[in-house]
């Protein structure tokens, strides 16, 4: 836990097992989530290919060095490696063979992304099951190239020999290959999500927010949200006769206050730099300042001389306290908009009752407090004070408490 | 906001405008009161098409518009800004009845069954003929009235026959239909969306239903002769002419021509034998469904005669020696001995420059792209050319050969430089760098190209676009970049997606290269100029922060069509060859440039790599919005120089904007008011001293106002 304090509080509550794990967390999921998304958030893949490059040694040899990180990577690439991998190694093959093999193979040829590879794409054959493309997505009309392709039927003459897609035979399944790799990332990184799933997701996407111009939009276009209170109209009604008083008195002109101030303003600079202080005075001022500050933070050191442990039983008791009075408040008016399942009525009312006998003993224990206090010859009203607003808090839940509870009964 | 032009009140469904817009507006309606036609360069991704809608969509007359894009992406957009600024109309009108009036308004986009249909079992096709062909086995009358008489005798087509059973006139409601609301309509109500098109006051579809003369005829033909027709992104319309008049024609495909023209005349004996009243009437429908008859050489053959007969485009009247069926079919017979005749006069003879087979193709080819959109001019009275990219302006009217009213491009106010144009000419080990043929497969120009990817990768966050000049030499400097380890590096940094020649395959890399960017992993996209993703897909924000050029996108010289269309553009309209090259390659380099800009608050980098993009007159032929912010140092750098400078433009730009845009950059409608009532004193001037005297003309203006507002003098 990277939050001290909420440590130790836990350990006050939780481990002495005044509330449940589940309580002391209700209200807080927001930190739980937080920590997990925190904790979850893995290191993207990197985005090159796998492409191992065979490097020379001396004696004519070529030599792959295979690294875990390699195996991997080629092993997420290609699953078909990974499969071959499982099925037979180290039972048929050894790791060494394995490899071996699969460097030499034509698969290896097909899956480096080389232009002098690609050769055997001339005497492989395409497969209908494997070698399934176009797929025949849906997309976006905006990206739709297909539907303009098959606007009209094609005239003209053919394309001179520059232009025609695909003529560099070799190129092609580079290119096929990128574009997969890179969807593959981006899936692995977003998810893989069914574009017209995608789309309805993607908010703001319509067609409108794509030809929109929106510079040429006023600004104050916005119509904001309308704030939740209660009496609205009566706040506004108080408001605008407010106003119509206001409005008896003499109106300023904002252009003439504006053109005022800035005329006031004009030279500051130049004033400024004419102001000439006294360097006697200044520097008395200023040492006067300092011990000023020094002689009253001296006597809050002096003052602060209740012990340690007593500070720090104060502090738990405290935030004890604080927390029994966040746990029953958000008992009682549960945080709107959340689902109604995680607690029922019966619950919250069983929670509240539990948690205002937590805090009815705040009394007590702030009074054994004073009493420590006193066994340790400090000033109890000292310690009364500093637990106050605690006190008042806690009787003001107690009394909302009882004025509730027979309306309810 | 709602403002006025001279009385004409426009509607634009935005608070503010940008100056741009205003004038591109202006000019629009000075256009169409002239009833002429125009060329208007407009930056790239300041609101063009909302402006051109706002504008003519209400002209008062209510003309109808037909509105042509390129892609259907494009035509989807168009659509859902058209609906847009209609929903903004409504919420505008005060009155009941002004809102109903608004809302008695249609507007749609077309586009192939293929892309329409919602029969399961068609739909599943992938290609768009045979969707086609499948169609019409379902829905044609003889089959229909076969399968009503007789139902399960044949099969019918659901969602057509539920649309047969409607009132005619009424199968869609009033509105603006997107092509996704229209197919989710048909899908609702199981009534086909392709046969459900009805006559809209806004037509929005791709450049061929309008000049390609085998789909114009269907499509096009009953448009109103006042209606407005706009080309968006037309910088490459002349291409779209010449290939909507040009075809190839193989040996196969001839001979099956043959084949079918046989058994087409042994069917007429057949009948003739049998039934003469019935023949008469095969033969009428045969001349009715000349293209959906039989094979495609009756398509090729018939449409062949359009260009021949410019004026009778549109094939209205049948030549009379054809109009019996045998005179039909001996005529097709000799077309074809012609069109075999001709081969001699062989094009191709291998199909590729290293094959041993022959192969011969024979290339019919239209070189002049005038024909094709002659009807068009001669048939509507507004014609409106315009896209970001279309410089220089003149080479248009030269080419398609007319004569427009208003001739314009806009610069692009800017409060900040929203985008940094850099020419890199040599790597940091000083070679020059260049996509020249000779030298563009040299291993030190391919690793300089690629270090370049690689420095940009490093330090421009999100999405980069590269573009190539070819597919061929884009597939093989790919394959060298791998092989030299250079593309690792990339990966390091970025994720990398590659055009591939699959429409449907390149869409996907699409998306994901998309998600990448949003998700902040960022991506390189590798493509083609001209290709399929530099027309009509945008890289704007964060989709295109950089988008580098690598070479110059010349077109391939060797090619005997490329050729000869030079001969004739020079013998024809003067136009020199290497004037037209450059031309037509610096149109390309900007429009993929162009791509990657949306508004003013987005910002991207422009780079050309190539050393030829530092001579002037090269970069003279790029659009003025691009070519005005290339200063003299950012015109001939070394990779790492850029690389200092693009890191220095980030960080500038990564700074909120403290100045405020409005009034420069972004107008009010206050602004707008302002602007209009110093134009109108300024003309007054104007007006005086030429009443004063004829030699100060147009004195009295300086140069920002004429580029603020583009008065016509």
């Amino acid at each position: 836990m990277s939050n001290p304090e909420l440590g130790a509080l836990h350990r006050d509550l939780v481990m002495t097992g005044q509330i449940t794990e589940a309580e002391f967390w209700d209200g807080r999921e927001h930190l739980i989530l937080a920590q997990a998304a925190a904790e979850g958030q893995k290191k993207g893949k990197p985005g090159q290919l796998v492409d191992p490059r065979p490097e020379a040694v001396e004696g004519g040899e070529i030599k792959i060095r295979i690294t875990p990180q390699l195996v991997h990577d080629i092993f997420d690439e290609y699953p078909v490696v990974a499969r071959a991998y499982s099925e037979n190694v180290p039972n048929k093959l050894s790791e060494e063979q394995f490899w071996k093999r699969y460097f030499q193979s034509k698969l290896f040829n097909v899956h480096r992304a080389s232009i002098r590879s690609s050769a055997t794409q001339h005497v492989v054959k395409e497969d209908p099951i494997f070698d399934k493309r176009p797929r025949n997505e849906h997309v976006e009309v905006f990206v739709d190239l297909a539907a303009t392709l098959e606007d009209h039927e094609e005239t003209g003459n053919e394309k001179d020999i520059t232009m025609q897609a695909g003529r560099q035979k070799a190129a092609l399944p580079l290119i096929r290959k990128f574009n997969e790799h890179s969807e593959r990332l981006l899936n692995s990184a977003l998810g893989e999500v069914p574009p017209a799933k995608r789309r309805r997701l993607d908010h703001g996407e319509d067609a409108y927010s794509q030809i929109d111009l929106e510079d040429l939009h006023d600004a104050e276009a916005s119509n904001g949200i309308v704030l939740e209170m209660q009496d609205r109209q009566r706040y506004f009604e108080a408001r605008m006769s407010g106003g119509a008083a206001e409005s008896s008195q003499p109106k300023l002109d904002p252009m003439a206050v504006l053109q005022e101030t800035k005329a006031n303003l004009q030279n500051w600079e130049t004033r400024l730099t004419q102001l000439k202080i006294d360097r006697k005075s200044g520097d008395s001022a200023l040492i006067g300042m300092t011990k000023d500050v020094a002689n009253r933070l001296d006597g809050r050191a002096r003052k602060n001389d209740i012990p340690d442990g007593l500070l720090r039983q104060m502090t738990s008791c405290q935030t004890a306290a604080n927390e029994f009075l966040r746990q029953f408040w958000l008992a009682t008016y549960p945080p709107p908009g959340e689902p109604p399942a995680v607690a029922t009525p019966a619950q919250r009312a069983a929670k509240a009752a539990k948690m205002i006998g937590f805090i009815s003993k705040t009394h007590e224990k702030v009074q054994a407090l004073v009493q420590t206090a006193q066994q340790h010859g400090i000033d109890p009203n000292r310690v009364q004070t500093a637990l106050k607003p605690v006190l008042q808090a806690s009787d003001q839940a107690l009394t909302f408490y009882r004025n509730k509870k027979p309306s309810k009964v | 906001m709602k403002f006025f032009i001279d009385n004409l009140p426009i509607i634009f469904p935005y608070d503010r405008i940008y100056p741009e817009q205003y004038a591109y507006m202006c000019d629009l309606k000075r256009t169409l009161d002239a009833t002429g036609h125009c060329v208007l360069e407009m930056p790239s991704g300041t609101g063009k098409t909302v402006s051109l809608l706002s504008l003519i969509q209400f002209f008062p007359t209510r003309r109808k518009l037909i509105y042509c894009s390129r892609t259907v992406p494009e035509i989807e957009k168009a659509l859902a800004e058209l609906k847009r600024l209609m929903e903004y109309r409504i919420k505008c009108a005060e009155t009941e009845e002004e809102k109903a009036k608004e809302r008695n308004f249609m507007g749609l986009g077309l586009t192939s069954r293929k892309n329409l249909c919602i029969n399961p079992e068609v739909a599943k096709e992938k290609k768009g003929k045979v969707v086609d062909a499948r169609c019409r086995d379902l829905t044609n009358s003889a089959v229909c009235e076969k399968g009503r008489a007789d139902p399960g005798s044949v099969e019918l087509c659901d969602w057509h026959e539920t649309l047969g059973k409607m009132e005619a006139g009424h199968l869609i409601p009033m509105g603006i239909w997107t092509l996704a609301d229209i197919l989710q309509y048909g899908r609702d109500k199981g009534i086909c969306p392709y046969f459900a098109m009805p006559f809209a006051d806004v037509i929005i579809y791709s450049f061929h239903y309008l000049l390609d003369p085998k789909v114009a005829e269907q499509v096009s033909k009953e448009m109103s002769k006042d209606a407005i027709v706009v080309f968006d992104e037309a910088h490459n319309i002349d291409n779209v002419c010449i290939e909507s008049l040009s075809i190839d024609l193989t040996r196969p495909m001839l001979d099956s021509a043959g084949r079918s023209i046989t058994k087409l005349s042994e069917k007429i004996e057949e009948i003739k034998t049998t039934d003469a009243a019935k023949l008469q009437d095969e033969y009428a429908k045969l001349v009715e469904g000349l293209q959906e008859s039989i094979t495609e050489q009756d398509d090729t053959d018939a449409f062949m005669g359009n260009p021949l007969l410019p004026d009778d485009l549109l094939n209205e009247a049948i030549p009379g020696n054809i109009r019996k069926a045998e005179h039909f079919v001996a005529f097709l017979k000799r077309f074809v001995e012609y069109l075999k005749a001709r081969f001699l006069l062989i094009l191709e003879p291998f199909e590729t420059d290293n094959a041993t087979v022959p192969n011969p193709v024979f290339h019919f080819t239209c070189l002049d792209p005038s024909l094709a959109i002659k009807p068009v001019f001669e048939r509507f009275s507004s014609v409106v050319i315009t896209s970001g990219t279309i410089s220089p302006l003149d080479m248009y009217p030269k080419m398609l050969q007319f004569t427009p009213v208003v001739q314009e491009t806009y610069p692009m106010t800017l409060t900040r430089n929203a985008f940094l144009p850099l020419v890199i000419t040599r790597g940091s080990d000083q070679v020059a760098i260049s996509s020249r043929f000779e030298v563009r497969n040299d291993p030190a120009v391919v690793r300089n190209f690629g270090s370049i990817l690689v420095e940009y990768s490093k330090i421009v966050p999100d999405g980069i676009v590269a573009f190539f000049p070819s597919y061929l030499y884009m597939e093989s400097i790919v394959a060298a970049w791998n092989d030299m380890g250079i593309l690792n590096e990339v990966w390091k940094h970025k994720l990398i997606f590659v055009e591939t020649p699959d429409a449907n395959e390149t869409s996907i890399a699409l998306e994901n290269y998309r998600r990448a960017c949003d998700n902040g992993r960022g991506a390189v996209l590798l493509s083609v100029a001209r290709g399929k993703v530099s027309e009509g897909i945008d890289f704007d924000h964060n989709y295109g922060r950089a988008v580098i050029m690598f070479g110059v996108p010349y077109q391939y010289t060797e090619s005997r069509i490329l050729k000869a269309r030079l001969e004739y553009l020079r013998d024809a309209y003067r136009i020199r060859e290497s004037e037209f090259l450059g031309f037509d390659a610096m149109r390309n380099a900007a429009q993929c440039v162009g791509r990657g800009l949306r508004g003013k608050t987005d910002w991207g980098l422009m780079i050309f790599a190539d050393k030829r993009f530092a001579r002037a007159d090269k970069r003279a032929k790029l659009p003025r919005w691009i070519n005005q912010y290339i200063t003299e140092t950012a015109s001939n750098l070394s990779t790492d120089m850029a690389i200092t400078l693009s890191k220095l433009f980030m960080r500038t730009i990564s700074q909120n904007p403290n100045e405020n845009q409005t009034g420069i950059s972004l107008w009010t409608l206050e602004d707008v008011e302002k602007a209009q009532a110093k134009q109108k004193e300024l003309a007054l001037e104007a007006e005086k001293h030429r009443q004063d005297d004829d030699e100060y003309g147009d004195g009295g203006l300086s140069d920002t106002a004429l580029m603020d507002f583009d008065l016509d003098i």
